[in-house]
């Protein structure tokens, strides 16, 4: 995959003495570098432009994070959620997937980094030290993508060593890109899981423009493997289409075929789900996709969903052939209801947020034990 | 600005030039009526080109209505020959703004000619407000292809008849399938809801199964539905969305009538009526009655309280 390289770097005063600042500037030369005040003015006229989503995207702007870092996954009541706490280091992310939802979702068209990372360890510090009860499973893939500015950033030389100390705590980081080199070397001790988006190989190749193959993501993930990373998968968005089962057997082929299970510390699986602002943007941005078109209906949090008996098919069946591999990985349901969990999983053992959460937090049971949802 | 007064020829004013004009969609009968009754009261503003001939700043519908009359002279303000073009513009703007509300497709011309001189941003920040519009890029960009509609189209949407947001979406067909599709909903007077979904249906159903709109307007089904005499005209509606509803969601509508059927073999009789989720997303089936006497109610619980363990309902609820 070719590692992405913005045209303009734009650095906000704040954080010109970033460790992140200081990377980015090592490891990009021949770009030209602004430094601002004002973040603000400087990213303006790009909103002006006839296409400011991509145009953005080739701007990468290290500015401060004057929020929290650390936020729950904006999951709705309506549906079981699993959760997760977001670490929002970053947001937007180059690969242009037809699908994504940050396309609407952000403000600010730009790739932006939030620099000032010692905000961010000192908050994790006090969140984490306060509750040392229970396990956080924290995520940075919500708002970007973990490792697409990996090379860059050399965020991950800093935070997997720091999770790598944390007894209460796991890092997740969510993934389409090959760019693990950062995590060799790294001391993990297994607080880190590396996770893959995976898809069938005609969704990949038509749908996800600018993310490495699916032959390259589980690539990616056997060498995360062979360094002792515990893995996860995400089967996110399972996308309907003629030809479904055979294309995602496929991908679960190639998976299982290099991917030990025991390795596996869950797999994710969520039909497309997509706010109805977004279609119009999926249309005018991606004019040949071919996802906007089946049976969708308003979900119970106002985005269109599959109709439901379509969505129970596809997991079931993908469940099915997944236990076929290996009976006890373990799977969840993104966002989906108790009904659907109960008609997938057959029995009602995740009935709410809480139940499943509690599973996933069992952290000695991460790798090498067998638990079934 | 800088105008002096003359009588000008009418001969010499160049009313296929609409440089500086926006008005779209008016009638001159009540204009005309006026002028024949009083004159001309506001001498038109208009501009010498450099040919020699004059161009219409403002006042384009008075001269429109003189032509008709055949007048042949007429009193006009010429503007200054150095006042440029973005001024006249904007003096011809100001002076349609000053006394009417612009209808969408002057909206949408006149948002097209400020390209001409100004940048997005300009447009947006100094003069989508005064048209009448919410001051964002993207009203901008929906305003915009509006006045590349073809005249009828442009027409109806002046008349009420079609919904800009439907418009805008028949923008996005093409030219052939965008004509069939405007017939049918204009034909079928269809609500702006309605025409949108009928538009969404359509486009939709073309691009997920690679045909065309005329394929499925010229299917046996739909010609029956539209050729039906017997049909008045919000049947035909009824039945001709109820079609493509079918063919753009066959699952949800075979679940909707599979309900339907079971609900049939309930015997709840008048007044009581059960209802699935909706879209099936969730899990909360409701029952809908009214009562009036007591005696009627207790019927009707008992009615509702005998229909629990129906195979089909449990079936339906329970899976
Ligand atoms: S990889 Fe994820 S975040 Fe990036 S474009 Fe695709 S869906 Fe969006």
């Amino acid at each position: 995959m070719d590692q992405y390289v913005p045209d303009r770097l734009i650095i906000h005063n704040t954080v010109k003495g970033s460790p992140l600042t200081h990377n980015v500037l090592n490891n990009l030369s021949g770009i030209p570098v602004e430094y601002t005040d004002d973040p603000e003015i400087a990213i303006d006229p790009i909103k002006w432009t006839r296409d400011p989503l991509r145009v953005g995207k080739r701007v990468l702007l290290l500015t401060e994070n004057r929020g929290r870092f650390l936020k729950p996954c904006p999951g709705t009541k309506e549906y079981i959620c699993c959760g997760y706490q977001i670490l929002n280091f970053a947001t937007n992310c180059n690969m242009e997937c037809s699908y994504c939802i940050l396309q609407t979702y952000l403000n600010n068209p730009v790739m932006v980094v939030y620099a000032n990372i010692e905000d961010m360890f000192s908050e994790l510090e006090d969140r984490l030290s306060k509750d040392r009860g229970s396990v956080w499973r924290i995520g940075t893939g919500e708002f970007t993508d973990s490792l697409t500015l990996d090379h860059l950033l050399g965020f991950t030389d800093l935070v997997v060593p720091y999770f790598a100390k944390k007894k209460n705590a796991i890092l997740e980081l969510k993934t389409k890109t090959d760019n693990i080199s950062n995590l060799f070397n790294l001391e993990h001790n297994g607080n880190t899981v590396v996770a893959w988006s995976l898809n069938a190989e005609e969704i990949a190749g038509r749908e996800e423009l600018l993310a490495p193959s699916i032959d390259e993501r589980i690539a990616a993930a056997f060498k995360c493997q062979e360094m002792g990373y515990s893995l996860a998968f995400h089967f996110d968005p399972l996308i309907y289409y003629a030809g479904w089962e055979e294309g995602y057997r496929r991908t679960l082929n190639k998976l299982f075929s290099r991917i030990d299970p025991s390795n596996i510390s869950w797999i994710s699986m969520g039909c497309l789900r997509f706010p109805p602002e977004l279609k119009p943007v999926i249309e005018k941005r991606f004019p040949k996709n071919r996802i906007l078109y089946e049976e969708f209906v308003p979900g119970l949090d106002g985005k269109q969903r599959y109709f439901q008996p379509i969505r129970i098919e596809m997991y079931s069946r993908m469940l099915e052939w997944m236990r076929g591999y290996d009976p006890g990985l373990r799977v969840y349901l993104c966002m989906e209801s108790r009904h659907v969990w109960k008609k997938v999983f057959k029995d009602d053992r995740v009935g709410s947020s809480a139940d499943l959460a509690a599973r996933l937090e069992r952290k000695d049971e991460y790798k090498g034990k067998s638990y079934q949802t | 600005m800088n105008v002096e007064y003359k009588r000008v020829d009418l001969r010499s004013i160049d009313l296929t030039d609409t440089t500086f004009v926006i008005s779209y969609g008016f009638s001159l009968s009540i204009l005309r009526e006026s002028i024949e009754r009083v004159g001309v009261l506001n001498p038109p503003l208009v501009k010498r080109s450099i040919h020699g001939r004059y161009r219409v700043v403002c006042g384009y519908k008075r001269l429109m209505v003189c032509r008709e009359m055949g007048t042949e002279e007429l009193t006009c303000a010429l503007l200054d020959y150095n006042t440029d073009e973005r001024e006249a513009f904007l003096i011809g703007l100001y002076d349609n703004l000053s006394h009417r509300n612009l209808n969408p497709i002057e909206r949408s011309i006149a948002a097209s000619k400020l390209q001409d001189y100004y940048p997005d941003r300009v447009i947006v920040e100094d003069f989508l407000s005064l048209l009448g519009l919410n001051p964002h890029l993207s009203v901008l960009q929906r305003v915009l292809p509006l006045s590349h509609l073809y005249g009828e189209m442009k027409d109806a949407i002046v008349e009420g008849r079609l919904d800009e947001g439907a418009a805008l979406r028949l923008l996005n067909l093409s030219e052939r399938d965008r004509q069939l599709v405007f017939r049918l909903v204009y034909d079928l007077r269809l609500s702006k809801n309605k025409q949108i979904e009928v538009i969404d249906s359509l486009r939709d159903i073309t691009r997920r199964d690679d045909c065309s709109v005329s394929g499925i307007l010229d299917s046996t089904g739909m010609k029956r539905i539209l050729k039906d005499k017997d049909l008045n005209i919000p049947q035909k509606a009824r039945r001709v969305r109820r079609f493509i509803r079918k063919l753009r969601y066959p699952a949800i509508v075979r679940a909707e009538e599979g309900f339907l059927e079971m609900t049939r073999t309930l015997n709840l009789g008048d007044g009581i009526r059960l209802a699935p989720p909706p879209s099936f997303e969730g899990d909360r089936y409701s029952i809908y009655f009214q009562f009036v006497t007591i005696d009627e109610l207790e019927r009707k619980l008992k009615q509702i309280d005998s229909i629990k363990d129906n195979k089909g309902l449990r079936k339906a609820v329970e899976g």
